[in-house]
């Protein structure tokens, strides 16, 4: 036996050596291979010439010796010894001669000139078409050197009905293949592969979409080739570029194939699933006999309906069945693949076999030239042979072949598989010229090294054009919408503002006005308005509760107005809080306001001083808390809530408020604010406890606050016992008590600016009317009224 | 000028007169003179509710009655501490989450309060007082004319249905009609537009009296402050 060739080192290693010794990289795969050695890649397209030197050619099986050496001899034209018939008719690319057919090919022909004697016969023969005879052709070169058990493969094929057996489980007959598409997947994928990488002119060796000629029918019938068909096959240089197909680490590498070695040369170079069938070869098991000649790994894969429908193929031809022996004699790995294959790609499997454009688009695979490459490195050697040959006849399939599937390389196929086959093709078919590699597993491929790096050819990317192409109608657009988005960007220039607009000066020439009429009444100071004649009920209910409290009786007044109307509110206060000093009621000070507090203190120590009045029967409590709810806690128990007066003074255990419990206990409850939500805030948290008691409750409000607050006194019953709102109430008021204060001396002023105001009004009104009536609309707001 | 005259209260009202006149600035639009005086009374008003609050709140009701009445620190304590809690978190944005629950508790009983009182203090009164005004005997009570009683009643009754009728927008869908209102509503809410413009023309009047009498009170001020220096004597 010769020696071995480390993979990886490319030096020669003894016989039986599994381990290189240069290198220490396994030869022998893990995985035991019946194809030992395969594993080249069978690319019609990559050029990879043959080995011719010394130690290369010893190890070259003869058969492939022997094509080496054909293909030196120069190819001669085919069409220059056919026959007249054949060359009016259509080329059969793919017939060729038998006569140095073996015997199995002849019985195999015989069987399928009689497809209607038998069962079997209809699933392997094709009675209206001859492709079978293609096929058979194509397997005629190695067949040639088939052993004997590889030759009775013909004869038991026709005896039997194999794929009755496992394409149809459910043991109906499969239907007659007769058409190119029952081919396999796998088998239909290489060979529309090969049909696009091989070149249009080179020698056919199959033609399946063309019809033989009656004389070729004829003389395959008859086992006989013809003188032109035994001439047309002579030259045969589909072996030639078979072997040039094949790169030269296969040459190398690949060990003798059941189809290039006869098993008589050795057992130990048959596959262990190979060996048990020595005696009449795994391909001349008949299978369709019955099922006690099926041996166990076909059961097993005909009971697997999945296996079984993989493999199904309805139209599936006959020429391919005898051909590959039956599949079920497949080995198991084969059989994976085919299976993995109808699964679909996996995500990181490598593609083995040849992808189809659907099968592309599902695979990772994102060189386009990766794509088109077909990918043979996972065909066993004798299967590589089939597409290789056929790929060299270049015939043109009539019918795209798909639904191939990616199957899964062997982890040792896929130790040993070249970079060319894994990574983007280096060396294409022109690189031929580059130098041949000596060593190291690319040893014999040329040009797959390029010279020199790849980054010495890189350049700039061209640069395209990037203009658009617009026509005027667009550019029309463009400009409109320019001109919109322009306008709307465009900064409006702010208008000057005249010193003093037309409002401005109304406005001043009110004020002017009305100061001027105030203060004209003020410096007069001749009181000519007369008070209120008939002062209103609410007021009269309030002097009338104020007459009627005792003396040194407890008063609570709430002082709730912020400071800027305290100029209303302390006029309209002040006649009431004189009239309860003139009751000598006890006031008791309090407010929910901060402010509160101090307004009160200024009332008191300093308004009312100023009308000579003064105040000394009343205490300052101070500011109440939390609003509405300090006005409940008020309400509920005032001690707790202000235990002491603004002096520190517990004002709460001396006369008058010692027998002050509760807010009801004061004699009455006076809230003075301008804010009509705090007016009933009292209302609302502090009256109802007032009506244990009867105890009345009024209101000096603020004119403003009068509309709100007066609900609470028109109820009945009533919530409030009595209000003054305003300056008008307070002169009321005063007319009522017949006393003489801030507000009589304010009520002239106050007139004066009433009448302004309502001369003003009347005025503006007339104004108004008279330029509404000789103004004329304008078109568009008429039609737009209509 | 005699220094003599400087008196607090005159000091006070020339400030208070040169305030006016910035404020009455305004006459002119919004300017910096009346900015300024509006941002002077904030800060002063604020400053002034600190120290109210200091002395009418914190000493009065918490430091006093405590130190007075040492009895009463059960009652008062806990509420010191709750307060000096819910300052502390307030003070800090990280610890504003745990004053929560006691601003919560704040906010809470606030708002029952405020609307017990509403629904038993307005409401409730309001509704019994519409259904009222027809009563003759309270008119009898009120010795008020049983003829304008009457008339009250049915104008308040009136304003009352159309201004609610003004503010009812509900409509229904009709096929190829506008959305409108049926013309009886549209009818009775133009009356009750009447009202409202009543109304506001009140509420106008209320708040230009209250305006006038506070311009006639610093009218008043600024003559009597500037007066004996102006006039003639």
């Amino acid at each position: 036996m010769a020696d071995i060739r480390c993979p990886m080192c490319g030096k020669n290693n003894p016989a039986g050596t599994e381990v290189c010794k240069y290198c220490q990289a396994r030869i022998k795969p893990l995985v035991v291979n019946p194809l030992d050695g395969d594993g080249g890649s069978g690319q019609p397209g990559k050029s990879s010439q043959p080995n011719n030197t010394p130690d290369h050619e010893s190890s070259l099986p003869d058969w492939l010796r022997d094509l080496r050496q054909r293909d030196d001899e120069p190819a001669p034209d085919p069409t220059e010894k056919m026959p007249e018939w054949m060359q009016d008719e259509p080329q059969v690319p793919g017939f060729s001669s038998d006569g140095d057919a073996p015997d199995w090919l002849s019985r195999i022909r015989k069987q399928e000139d009689a497809p209607e004697e038998s069962e079997a016969e209809s699933d392997f023969s094709a009675p209206e078409k001859d492709d079978s005879q293609d096929f058979l052709a194509a397997e005629e070169k190695p067949g040639q050197d088939l052993p004997d058990w590889l030759s009775q493969l013909g004869s038991s094929e026709p005896e039997s009905k194999p794929e009755a057996a496992w394409d149809q489980p459910d043991e109906e007959p499969a239907p007659a293949p007769a058409e190119e598409g029952d081919q396999p997947d796998w088998l239909q994928r290489i060979r529309s592969r090969q049909k696009e990488e091989t070149p249009p002119d080179a020698f056919l060796f199959s033609s399946e979409d063309e019809e033989p000629s009656a004389q070729a029918a004829e003389a395959t019938e008859a086992g006989e080739t013809p003188d032109w068909l035994s001439s047309f096959q002579t030259p045969e240089p589909a072996p030639a570029e078979k072997a040039d197909s094949l790169p030269d680490w296969l040459n190398q590498q690949a060990g003798p194939s059941p189809f290039s070695e006869p098993v008589n040369e050795g057992e130990e170079e048959v596959p262990d699933w190979l060996s048990p069938k020595a005696e009449s070869g795994p391909f001349s098991q008949p299978v369709s006999e019955s099922e006690e000649g099926v041996p166990d790994w076909l059961s097993k894969f005909g009971g697997q309906e999945a296996g079984a429908a993989a493999f199904a193929a309805p139209e599936e031809t006959d020429e391919t069945k005898p051909a590959f022996g039956e599949e079920e004699n497949l080995p198991d790995w084969l059989t994976r693949l085919d299976s993995s294959a109808t699964e679909g790609p996996r995500s990181g499997s490598v593609p083995a076999l040849i992808l189809d454009e659907e099968d592309l688009s599902e695979t990772p695979e994102p060189d386009k030239s990766s794509i088109e490459t077909p990918d043979l490195s996972s065909v066993p050697d004798w299967l590589s042979q089939v597409p290789a040959d056929e790929a060299a006849s270049g015939a043109a399939a009539g019918d795209s072949e798909a639904g191939l599937a990616p199957a899964e390389l062997p982890s040792w196929l896929e130790a040993m598989r070249p970079v060319e086959s894994a990574a983007p093709l280096v060396g294409s078919p022109e690189d031929t010229s580059g130098p041949a590699e000596k060593a190291g597993p690319l040893a014999g491929l040329r040009g797959v090294l390029p010279a020199e790096p790849e980054f010495v050819n890189l350049r700039k990317p061209q640069v395209y054009s990037i203009k658009l192409q617009v026509s005027e109608a667009q550019q029309a657009h463009i400009a409109l919408l320019d001109s919109l988005l322009e306008t709307e960007a465009a900064a409006k220039p702010v208008q000057g503002k005249p010193a003093l607009m037309s409002q401005q000066l109304l406005r001043l020439g009110i004020a002017v006005v009305l100061i001027l009429a105030v203060l004209t009444a003020l410096f007069l100071n001749q009181q000519q308005l007369p008070l209120p004649a008939n002062p209103p009920p609410e007021v009269q209910n309030v002097s009338t509760l104020i007459n009627s409290l005792a003396e040194n009786a407890p008063v609570l007044v709430a002082f709730d107005y912020e400071p800027g109307l305290s100029g209303e509110l302390d006029a309209t206060s002040s006649a009431v809080i004189q009239h309860l000093t003139a009751r000598n009621a006890y006031l008791t000070l309090v407010s929910t306001s901060p402010n509160g507090p101090l307004l009160a203190e200024r009332l008191i120590t300093h308004i009312l001083p100023q009308q000579g009045l003064t105040v000394t029967n009343y205490t300052n409590l101070g500011f109440i808390s939390g609003g509405p709810t300090g006005l409940l806690a008020l309400a509920e128990n005032p001690k707790k809530v202000l235990p002491y007066s603004l002096n520190g003074v517990m004002v709460w255990e001396g006369l008058p408020l010692s027998g002050v419990q509760s807010v009801a206990d004061f004699a009455m409850v006076m809230v003075i604010t301008e804010n009509p939500e705090t007016a009933r805030a009292w209302i609302e948290q502090v009256q109802p406890f007032l009506q244990e008691k009867n105890t009345p409750m009024v209101m000096v409000v603020s004119a403003q606050a009068e509309p709100m607050v007066r609900p609470y006194y028109e109820t009945s019953p009533r919530q409030i016992s009595g209000m003054v709102a305003g300056l008008p109430g307070a002169a009321a008021y005063e007319k009522v008590t017949g006393r003489t204060g801030i507000t009589r001396h304010y009520w002239d002023a106050y007139g004066a600016g009433i009448l302004v105001a309502v001369v003003i009004i009347l005025a503006g009104s007339l104004i108004n009317f008279v330029l509404a009536g000789f103004a004329h609309p304008k078109p568009a707001e008429a039609e737009g009224t209509l | 000028m005699n220094l003599s005259a400087l008196s607090p209260d005159f000091i006070g009202g020339f400030v208070g007169f040169i305030l006016t006149v910035l404020v009455l600035s305004y006459l002119f639009g919004d300017n910096a003179m009346f900015r300024f005086t509006s941002h002077l009374f904030i800060g002063v008003a604020a400053g002034f509710v600190a120290v109210v609050v200091f002395y009418n709140v914190i000493l009065n009701q918490l430091v006093f009655p405590t130190i007075q009445n040492p009895g009463s620190t059960n009652a008062i304590l806990p509420a010191f501490f709750l307060g000096l809690w819910l300052f502390i978190t307030k003070v800090s944005p990280r610890l504003s989450r745990f004053g929560n629950p006691l601003m919560g508790y704040l906010v809470g009983a606030a708002a029952a309060t405020a609307i017990g009182g509403a629904v038993f203090g307005t409401v409730f009164p309001q509704v019994g007082a519409s259904g009222g005004l027809f009563d003759t005997q309270a008119a009898g009570q009120e010795n008020q004319n049983l003829i304008y009683w009457l008339v009250r009643g049915v104008l308040i009754l009136i304003g009352t249905i159309t201004t609610l009728a003004f503010f009812h927008f509900g409509t229904r869908p009709r096929p190829d009609q506008l959305a409108r209102p049926p013309a009886w509503i549209e009818g009775l809410g133009k009356a009750g537009q009447i009202f409202i413009m009543i109304t506001f023309g009140v509420l106008f009047a209320g708040v230009y009296s209250a305006a006038l009498t506070a311009l006639i009170e610093r009218l008043n001020t600024l003559f009597i402050l500037l007066g004996p220096y102006l006039l003639p004597q």
